[in-house]
């Protein structure tokens, strides 16, 4: 099995320190995932910690999802959130009170081409000379289509959360 | 002195660029972006943070840019943009910014060189000897000139002398 990064290994880091809606942010990162084939409702989140300190929670969710390209290659993404200080505040929208969420957002994003299943060792010679002449050559084009669809999916959450870029 | 690995045209803490005063950190970006798309680097925006506070928001982007030249070595452009008590003034901003620019050539990106302590010396040898001239007169001096056009850029869009 090889991993090949389209993000750096450590992940894209997305941070806003401020008020935002969380849970709609949670429910659209969702759906935007679900909607590409990447995640499915029972399997995407592997973890949610809630931690509360009187009025204020702290939350570490991870998700790690997944799409089939072939039987040789799919898409891997490890979506990691870590909420500090999480508080409800009341902020005014032109004429309507909103119940927003204010503290310190922190995503981390992990993409990689994962391609083959087990060890190298572990192949046969048939699939060495599969990868060794047909996979090694669409690498590329994969590392290409995927660094766009993982762009679009940071782009969204920026713009969510009304970030610079 | 001797080539290493990281060959770094800019000095290696980077080389950088302040302003205290009107900036427009979306435009900045946009350039940025924009400069790396022509030159055909692969981009990566490793870190976007942005901190509300009172006196004004802080920012911190985190964007490296990596463009492979031939077999054996890639350039590498990296720039940190701290933006500290941003508050938006008219259609433009007010705050600190400190730009740093890092530019690099990234030999034997694929690590083929360097795994024994043999193959590391003939890596050293090779550099610094065989393919000296072709990594002083050729890469240093073409990621120089793109990392100059950037700081450049960078400099114009932000009010300051080029």
């Amino acid at each position: 099995m090889t991993r090949i990064y389209i993000t750096p290994s450590a992940g894209l880091k997305i941070r806003y320190q401020g008020i935002t809606d969380f849970g709609n942010l949670y429910k659209y990162m969702k759906l935007w995932l679900e909607d590409r084939g990447f995640a499915d409702e029972k399997k995407l989140e592997t973890k949610y910690t809630e931690r509360r300190f009187g009025d204020r929670k702290n939350l570490e969710i991870m998700w790690n999802c997944s799409t089939s390209i072939s039987n040789y290659v799919s898409y891997q993404m490890q979506v990691t959130f870590l909420v500090l200080g999480l508080t409800e505040t009341e902020v005014q929208i032109g004429d309507i009170k909103r119940k927003l969420d204010k503290g310190d957002f922190e995503l981390r994003i992990i993409g990689y081409v994962k391609v083959g299943e087990g060890e190298w060792n572990d192949y046969t010679f048939l699939e060495r000379v599969y990868y060794n002449l047909v996979v090694r050559k669409r690498i590329e084009e994969y590392k290409q289509d995927y660094y766009i669809i993982l762009y679009k999916f940071v782009g969204y959450i920026k713009e969510f959360l009304g970030l610079r870029g | 002195m001797a080539i290493e690995k990281e060959d770094y045209v800019t000095p290696s803490a980077g080389y950088l660029i302040t302003k205290h005063g009107e900036f427009n950190p979306d435009l900045i970006h946009k350039t940025i972006v924009g400069w790396y798309e022509k030159w055909k680097y692969t981009f990566t925006e490793k870190e976007n943070t942005e901190k509300m506070k009172p006196q004004g928001n802080d920012l911190n982007l985190k964007l490296d840019g990596e463009r492979k030249i031939d077999d054996y070595a890639e350039f590498h452009i990296e720039v940190v943009i701290l933006v500290y008590e941003l508050r938006k003034k008219g259609t433009s901003y007010t705050g600190k910014i400190k730009i740093n620019v890092r530019g690099f050539v990234l030999l034997d990106y694929r690590n083929n060189w360097g795994k024994t302590p043999f193959t590391t010396f003939l890596f050293h040898i090779y550099n610094n000897y065989i393919i000296k001239k072709r990594i002083k007169d050729y890469y240093e001096d073409n990621l120089e000139d793109e990392v100059k056009e950037l700081t450049g850029k960078i400099k114009n869009v932000i009010g300051l002398h080029d």
